[in-house]
């Protein structure tokens, strides 16, 4: 078993998330909570 | 990059039973990647299985009886406030402190008593940093204490998922019409899961976290998603049980799949992330009832979810020196943390209740011990004094337990909990103990409990009580509390045909106890009845009908390992060594500390003729037994060796040779020549043990040369330590009576039944025309058992004389005594003392 480091492309994260990319732990949940954010943001400033 | 680490997982609840078919199907796949790799097992629980005692033992190596986790919540000191039990509960070190002791750095995430964090080389994120609000929209803060050192809470706060962060693709999953469900209904299944799934996800969180971006040696991580789906949602996994609504069914059947799914893909995750030198353990505390016998309606009892809980979990591990694909048996989770210091060239606490699970490692090496890791001095990495209790007191965590039922919401009047708590925690000192079969620590405890007053429930203590009475085999005593305890009020319907049985066995009720037991099979049948009833039959010599009820037993639930032993000892009876053999292996195969069935499987083997391979059996059983009770397993074991070493083939385990301080005894039924016997003896120049209390009378006109304290042997046996070198008569009925621990040489005399009857009748002044037929078959079933039991006393040599035969031919016999006893006899004055005029009753 060898240490595999992870990159995440935060474009390909849906907004729902996955069960996937919970299990993947703190950097795609980081990656998520970005992409929430980012979406309420834009979804603010259209309002 | 650190060499040597380990990384145990902690999957409260899991079970082979769920994982089987899973890995079969390809469902589990990180999973099957550590068992190709590596060993696995079951791993056997303790009692009573509440997981934060369980995962005490695990990080102690210890009994809660010793490490002091009790419950799961506990009275605050001097305080009239209670609360989950916290590290501070803890009263020993755990492996984490002796590590840091010994300069190397642990990770401890998520661990069921962690809260508040002890300053230890390393990082501990406590169980409180994943628990969530009640109010499942509310964020709660991170509380002081909770993660170590506190300088990383900046890092691992936003780890923490909240159950309003679920969203529809992580339930569809596990629940897929999952939009059925009424939210607006109050504790909709949706709310339980979205706490369990968010708070587990916190933990994985940090564990990806700190095995990315931490240096470590050991790392531990404890997850209960496992665990807390299957209290929410196991009644609904197929087959649906009766009382399970078909919609609820239908709605949550895939969430125990959904959890076990879910928890190998964070495994894999947390496999990726560690490299080839690390030893991966994964284990769980028990397994979870998934088939017929699971609860629907939980009883008004203590922590009642806990009787969900199964005998056995699970154990995998792989890494460097772990050996691969193999199947390793008899591990109990006190043997994690002995385990874990070997690993580290550590010693272990001759404290501990555990072993080291040498079968796993490849190469082996022997095990250090010191007296006690708690009297080492030094910097161990522990709280120092208790903390603030306000600072310990933790409403989510009571919150969460409360909602899985295992404590109930404390009452309005707090003195009444407090009161409640502090008897369960006592009463499950007194389960530890009846686990620990200390019975006498048990009794002390559960006699006091009996003495509370409403609204304490007091109807489970007398039915451990009543345990404990048994265990110490004072059956009258376990009746008066029968008695007892059918007067008391309870809310609970227990069954109590066992105690009833078990007692009624006790004080020689054989027929009624199996009555009873027959009653309560016909009622509602299960693999302990069929169990319980074999034990009887067997006890009846009806050995194929106690063979057929241990296999319906076993049928019914085929990993207890009492069930297997049981039949073994039955085939063993039957004489089907091979059978018998086998049984008692697959007894060892679920529980390795099981003299017992090691001694079984030595006796099988023995007949069978693989002489070396029972005295390790022998040598086995005889290790695992306290020295004080071993006699019966050493006695084999020199059994065997002298068979290995005498060329000639022996019959049975006579060697006629004289053993030093051996008791000789003079056994048979009444009036079949056992006083001839003894007086032969004493002719012979063997010492008699004799008071002669009773009287020469005409049908013994040579004396009958007894020792009154022999017809209450059943009560004090003590006595047979005078009888050592000597000889003493012992009638058949109270021969299975003897102690274990001396060497006997019996001299059974055999006479035709109805001569002795005859005799006997005529003793007693009764017409010796009629032959008493129940007398007559109450006889040969003695001496049928006389037969079965010999072979179970390994302390035990016996020769079979035949009373016509010692008149007719009483030089051959004189001889053939002296031969069996191994020591001179005056032969001449011993055939002298004959007197064939005393051979009246004839047939």
């Amino acid at each position: 078993m060898n240490k595999k480091s992870m990159k995440i492309d935060i474009n390909k994260i849906p907004l729902n998330s996955s069960l996937g990319l919970l299990a993947y732990g703190h950097i795609a949940f980081k990656a998520w909570r970005k992409v929430k954010k980012e979406y309420k943001e834009k979804k603010d400033e259209k309002k | 990059m650190k060499k040597n680490k380990v990384l145990l997982l902690g999957w409260d609840a899991a079970d082979w039973k769920i994982i089987g078919p899973l890995l079969a199907k390809g469902q589990m796949p990180s999973l099957k990647k550590i068992i190709d790799n590596g060993v696995y097992g079951n791993m056997s629980t303790m009692n009573p299985p509440y997981s934060p005692m369980l995962w005490s033992s695990v990080a102690t190596g210890k009994t809660p009886d010793k490490h002091g986790v009790l419950g799961f919540i506990e009275v605050v000191p001097n305080k009239k406030v209670l609360r989950p039990v916290t590290a501070n509960s803890r009263k020993v070190r755990a492996i984490w402190n002796i590590l840091h002791n010994k300069g190397y750095k642990s990770n401890i995430v998520g661990w069921w008593p962690s809260f508040p964090a002890e300053p230890i080389n390393g990082v501990i994120v406590t169980d409180k940093f994943q628990k969530v609000s009640a109010d499942i929209k509310k964020e709660n803060p991170i509380q002081k204490g909770t993660i170590h050192p506190e300088s990383l809470v900046k890092d691992l706060r936003d780890f923490r998922m909240f159950p309003y962060e679920i969203t529809e693709e992580h339930i569809i999953p596990f629940i897929p019409d999952a939009i059925k469900i009424d939210q607006e209904k109050k504790n909709n299944g949706l709310i339980a899961f979205s706490k369990i799934l968010s708070q587990n996800v916190s933990l994985q969180n940090v564990t990806t976290y700190l095995l990315e971006e931490t240096e470590w040696d050991f790392m531990a991580v404890y997850f209960d998603m496992i665990d807390h789906f299957c209290h929410s949602f196991m009644k609904y996994y197929p087959p649906k049980l009766t009382g399970v609504t078909q919609e609820h069914f239908d709605l949550y059947k895939e969430v125990i799949i959904g959890a076990y799914r879910f928890q190998d893909m964070m495994l894999g995750r947390v496999l990726d992330l560690t490299d080839e030198n690390t030893t991966i353990m994964l284990m769980s505390d028990h397994g979870f009832e998934s088939g017929n016998k699971r609860i629907i309606t939980m009883p008004k009892v203590a922590a009642a979810p806990a009787l969900d809980h199964r005998q056995f979990g699970i154990f995998v591990a792989c890494g460097p020196n772990i050996k691969k694909n193999e199947k390793i048996f008899g591990l109990s989770l006190i043997d994690i943390t002995p385990t874990l210091l070997h690993h580290y060239d550590l010693p272990i606490g001759r404290d501990m209740d555990g072993k080291v699970i040498l079968d796993m490692f490849i190469e082996t090496k022997k095990p250090t011990y010191i007296e006690s890791w708690e009297d080492e001095p030094g910097d161990f990495g522990e709280l120092k004094i208790e903390e603030d209790s306000d600072i310990l007191s933790d409403e989510e965590t009571m919150e969460q337990l409360i909602e899985l039922g295992y404590i109930e919401r404390p009452d309005d009047k707090i003195e009444t909990s407090i009161h409640k708590t502090k008897c369960d925690l006592k009463h499950n000192l007194a389960r530890v103990f009846l686990g620990k079969k200390d019975f006498i620590k048990s009794k002390s405890i559960l006699l006091e409990l009996i003495n509370e007053k409403d609204p304490i429930d007091i109807a489970p203590y007398y039915i451990d009580l009543m345990t404990a009475c048994i265990g110490l085999k004072e059956y009258e005593e376990a009746n008066r509390y029968l008695i007892d305890f059918k007067k008391v009020k309870t809310p609970v319907n227990y069954n109590i045909y066992f105690i009833e049985s078990d007692i009624l066995l006790g004080n020689g009720n054989t027929y009624k106890a199996l009555k009873i037991l027959e009653a309560a099979k016909d009622k509602k049948p299960n693999a302990e009845i069929f169990y319980r009833i074999g034990n009887i039959l067997f006890i009846l010599l009806k050995y194929e009908e106690a063979r057929d009820s241990f296999e319906l037993a076993i049928e019914m639930e085929q990993d207890r390992a009492k069930y297997h032993k049981a039949l073994s000892d039955t085939l063993y009876e039957l004489q089907e060594y091979e059978e018998s053999a086998e049984y008692a292996f697959t007894s060892i195969e679920l529980v390795k500390y099981f003299p017992a069935a090691h001694y079984a499987l030595g006796r099988a083997l023995e007949k069978l003729g693989d002489l070396n391979n029972a005295k390790i059996a022998f040598e086995t059983a005889s290790r695992l037994t306290a020295k004080t009770y071993s006699y019966k397993e050493d006695k084999a074991l020199e059994n065997i060796e002298e068979k290995i070493n005498t060329p000639i083939e022996l019959k049975d385990k006579s060697n006629y040779k004289y053993r030093d301080n051996q008791i000789i005894v003079v056994s048979g039924l009444p009036r079949s020549g056992t006083s001839l016997m003894m007086q032969m003896l004493d002719k012979g120049g063997v010492e008699c043990l004799i008071d002669s209390k009773r009287k020469a009378d005409d049908s013994n006109p040579k004396g009958y040369y007894e020792y009154e304290p022999v017809m209450s042997i059943q009560k004090d046996n003590s006595w047979l330590v005078k009888a050592q070198n000597k000889s003493v008569k012992i009638v058949a009925p109270l021969l299975n009576q003897i102690d274990g621990q001396y060497r006997y040489k019996i001299i059974f005399m055999t006479r035709d039944l109805d001569e002795i009857l005859k005799s006997q009748q005529k003793m007693i002044g009764k017409n010796t025309d009629v032959l008493p037929i129940k007398l007559y078959n109450s006889f040969k079933k003695l001496l049928k058992f006389i037969d079965s039991w010999k072979n179970r006393e390994p302390g035990v040599e016996i020769i079979f004389l035949d009373y016509s035969e010692v008149l007719e031919n009483p030089k051959s016999s004189v001889e053939t005594i002296e031969r069996f006893l191994g020591t001179k006899l005056n032969k001449p004055t011993m055939i002298n003392c004959i007197d064939k005029t005393l051979y009246r009753t004839r047939v």
